[in-house]
């Protein structure tokens, strides 16, 4: 099958938040998605952007049924270590399952290896659910480390009102900005 | 006589300059130290200053400072850090990530953490952050009750997520690896 992989153009926003949804759909949270095209339109194409992302497109005749053609995508952005400096980190990396065991998976990775390679970054790092095996199995198959059970590190977060209670500590102890 | 009640230090939050970046590295391999892999810390204090005072800088820092009138001679000025980036949530946008935030255990139980966390808390939800990003090890029982105590919720345990990584000659494989078929 012939695809291509490229990074995304405001006009693949669309496309890349329906298979988003897939995503979080599978994972059991689409409640939880938030993000809009207008978001990402608004926030990843100024010069201030913070993120990339790659799509795996397919030409018309292999469109799905409804008529797509972009079917993966990989979502990625630069963080920073302060072990080991600049990290490429991928939020996603997803293809349509009628469009899966054909390669498309492992060239969006390659293709982000080599963008985290150009921006000299010395590791590649990533989220994925433990439960999710074939998710992990095809990393690890790759060289990838479970740096959760390796190295006992855990992922947290605050969201929403949390963040806020702790942004208004800091107003109430009146931080110089 | 009434008892007196010792005041807590004068320390200020204030946003990291290049020349703290010394102080900076210190305090990072305290931590790296602590954690029980001093070996890791591969970045100098040269690798740093460059990577957060160049025209793209990869990352921002605060730092927790004595103020004069309460710095000891021989003491830091410079007793704790905060560093932090922007990055991107595919379901939540605009998010900020916790990468480092240490303070030296002499000057713990004054608020200093919290007072870090909050203000990059603050500057997150300025840009319209919703989410505050971290990680921590299972076995840092005292930054993980921290954390829990203002909210934050550990997602390996509630929802099965683990980090994993590519290290430089997995990616170098990748890289050079055939497109599929």
């Amino acid at each position: 099958m012939f695809y291509t992989i490229r990074p995304w153009a405001v006009r693949d926003v669309k496309e890349v938040v329906r298979l988003i949804k897939e995503g979080a759909a599978f994972h059991k949270a689409l409640d939880q998605v938030k993000t809009t095209s207008e978001d990402f339109i608004k926030d990843g194409f100024g010069k201030e952007t913070t993120f990339g992302c790659l799509v795996a497109e397919v030409p018309p005749e292999e469109k799905t049924k409804e008529g797509h053609t972009i079917i993966g995508y990989q979502f990625h952005y630069l963080t920073y270590c302060t072990w080991d400096g600049p990290i490429l980190f991928g939020e996603d990396l997803y293809v349509a399952p009628d469009f899966r065991g054909k390669g498309i998976g492992t060239s969006l990775l390659n293709q982000v290896a080599k963008i985290a390679l150009e921006k000299g970054c010395s590791q590649f790092r990533f989220i994925s659910t433990q439960w999710n095996k074939s998710a992990t199995d095809f990393f690890t198959k790759r060289g990838a480390v479970n740096v959760t059970d390796y190295n006992r590190w855990l992922v947290a977060h605050l969201e929403g009102e949390h963040v806020r209670k702790m942004a208004e500590y800091c107003v109430k102890k009146q931080e110089p900005k | 006589m009434s008892a007196q009640q010792a005041r807590p230090l004068a320390v200020s939050i204030r946003p990291c300059c290049a020349q703290d970046c010394a102080q900076v590295m210190r305090l990072i391999r305290e931590l790296a130290e602590f954690e029980k892999v001093p070996e890791q810390v591969k970045i100098s204090d040269q690798g740093l200053c460059n990577d957060g005072f160049c025209d793209d800088p990869f990352y921002k820092c605060l730092v927790a400072e004595v103020q004069p009138e309460d710095r000891s001679k021989a003491g830091p000025a410079i007793v704790g850090y905060g560093l932090y980036f922007f990055t991107y949530s595919t379901w939540k946008g605009r998010n900020i990530y916790m990468e480092d935030l240490y303070v030296m255990p002499e000057f713990r139980g004054q608020g200093i953490g919290k007072r870090l966390m909050s203000r990059i808390a603050q500057i997150g939800v300025e840009k319209g952050c919703t989410q505050m990003k971290l990680s921590v090890l299972d076995w840092n029982r005292s930054a993980i009750d921290f954390y829990l105590s203002k909210g934050a919720v550990d997602l390996t345990a509630t929802e099965g997520w683990h980090v994993f990584r590519f290290e430089a000659e997995a990616m170098r494989q990748l890289a050079l690896g055939q497109p599929g078929e």
